[in-house]
């Protein structure tokens, strides 16, 4: 089981929770934090005791990163940042806040992703950052990004954590900006000196942001693409960051090699382990759905 | 020995200094405080002219900064990158805790072909390996965590530099493969990820 707890900010996702359903069937304990106007259709669906009702003052006291205050949707930092503190306030030291659209998590090995529903899948993940002195956040890459042909170790060093991130509660950073604050958080934390873990050897399965309704950014792609998103994330970190027009449409880049330099520093009061540990997760042969 | 004072706002640290950075707090940092204190700078810092670039006196240079000094006498030197950095490590060599990653780091960009012998940093191979034997690798890294291989590791990496992205495209299409910008390096002849439905670890 993990240690630390699970969080999902959901909006106008009731009916798809998809990131729910996937946690329900690995038998996770979770919570979902919605808006007070959507509660009695998550309650229609989900267990009560599983809902948390976000605080509006996060919403008020959010940093977008913009001029634009109330105008548009914040996106989902509000809610995270509730998140964060919410954990703080319950004791722990980490915590997971992942987005309502995840369909399930599997583990990739010789070359082949495999679901899994082990709860085991979180524990690995959190007793490898737990290791380190120095990691700030982690998290499991997209499936789809696992492509094939790419020769890929176990995980990446200090790139952008998305979707479904491990946060270390005693840094001082918080979300901010109205777009991308995946990327501005991780580049906060990695400008800072620590460390960021992205798992080649754990996959979330993330449907893509615009194929199902709801969610806190839906507001933003359908109306405006994704330049807003790409200047906002040049304004942010422009030393790293550029915009670039490819493939008919606006893109940004940002460059994480400056980052190569921030080492992994090795806890010393830990017996180092050695081996392979599948923790307890077993292989099963099953019929395809 | 050219001789110059400059001042100590002008002087660029070297980015790749593989020492570990001492913090105030530390005996080392006091000692060397005291040191200068007592008798003042009695060795110039190394500085390239080129960038203005430190190459040696790192921790001599905090202390200085800390203790308000405005400007200081500097050995001033004027090497390429690769001679930079190899005079960087030769003077190091003597004292002092390595930062194991930086120094490998360091020691991968200089061996490029352009020195005469890596030996002039005052390293013999000998010492690069056993340094480098006590960098961690992803791989022992990974140890006690759940199973992952490569059944088919690679036997030679080549890096190819493109410069532009039609010309990326172009190679990709070359050898029958799918570019997008998210690939960092690719298998030839490709491997494939499989998506095994059949199987699920529980």
């Amino acid at each position: 089981m993990p240690q630390f707890p699970l969080y999902i900010p959901s909006k106008g996702r009731w009916e798809s929770r998809l990131t729910s359903k996937a946690l329900e069937e690995m038998g996770v304990p979770y919570r979902v934090i919605i808006e007070e106007q959507e509660y009695s259709q998550y309650a229609a669906v989900i267990d009560k005791s599983k809902l948390l009702i976000l605080d509006k003052q996060y919403q008020r006291d959010y940093d977008t990163c913009d001029d634009l205050g109330d105008t548009k949707s914040k996106g989902p930092g509000p809610a995270r940042n509730f998140i964060w503190e919410h954990s703080i306030a319950e004791g722990y030291p980490w915590h997971w806040v992942m987005d309502d659209n995840i369909k399930g998590f599997s583990r990739m090995n010789n070359h082949q992703r495999i679901y899994t529903t082990s709860p085991s899948f979180w524990r690995a993940m959190e007793d490898f950052v737990l290791r380190y002195k120095n990691v700030g956040m982690a998290g499991p890459d997209y499936a789809m990004f696992a492509l094939s042909g790419s020769a890929q170790p176990p995980f990446i060093l200090n790139t952008r954590i998305y979707s479904c991130n491990l946060i270390r509660n005693d840094i001082p950073f918080r979300w901010r900006g109205r777009y991308n604050e995946d990327t501005i958080l991780s580049l906060d934390m990695l400008k800072a000196g620590w460390c960021t873990v992205q798992f080649n050897a754990f996959l979330q399965r993330k449907i893509t942001t615009q194929q199902i309704k709801g969610g806190n950014t839906e507001a933003f792609y359908a109306k405006e693409g994704t330049l807003p998103k790409s200047q906002m994330q040049v304004a942010m970190h422009p030393d790293v960051s550029k915009l670039a027009y490819k493939f008919g449409r606006i893109h940004h880049y940002v460059d994480y090699r400056p980052f190569k330099k921030n080492k992994l520093i090795r806890r010393t009061d830990i017996e180092w382990p050695e081996g392979v540990n599948d923790y307890g997760m077993k292989l099963i042969q099953i019929k395809p759905s | 020995m050219k001789l110059e004072t400059v001042k100590i706002d002008q002087i660029n640290p070297a980015p790749y200094n593989p020492r570990k950075d001492l913090k105030p707090s530390d005996p080392e940092y006091q000692k060397l405080k005291k040191s200068i204190t007592e008798f003042d700078m009695v060795e110039p810092l190394i500085l390239n002219k080129r960038g203005n670039v430190l190459i040696g006196g790192h921790q001599r240079l905090k202390v200085l900064k800390e203790m308000g000094r405005k400007e200081v006498e500097v050995s001033v030197v004027d090497l390429p990158p690769a001679k930079e950095k190899a005079l960087n490590l030769a003077l190091n060599k003597i004292s002092g805790e390595w930062d194991l990653p930086l120094l490998k780091d360091l020691l991968e960009s200089i061996d490029t072909g352009e020195l005469p012998d890596i030996e002039i940093t005052g390293f013999s191979e000998r010492e690069i390996e056993q340094l480098m034997a006590q960098v961690h690798s992803i791989d022992e890294e990974w140890q006690g965590m759940p199973e992952f291989n490569d059944p088919d590791p690679w036997i030679r990496r080549i890096v190819v530099h493109f410069a532009k992205t039609e010309d990326v495209i172009e190679f990709f299409k070359l050898l029958q493969q799918s570019y997008t910008e998210k690939i960092l390096s690719i298998w030839y002849p490709m491997k494939e990820n499989q998506d095994l439905k059949d199987k699920r670890w529980q």
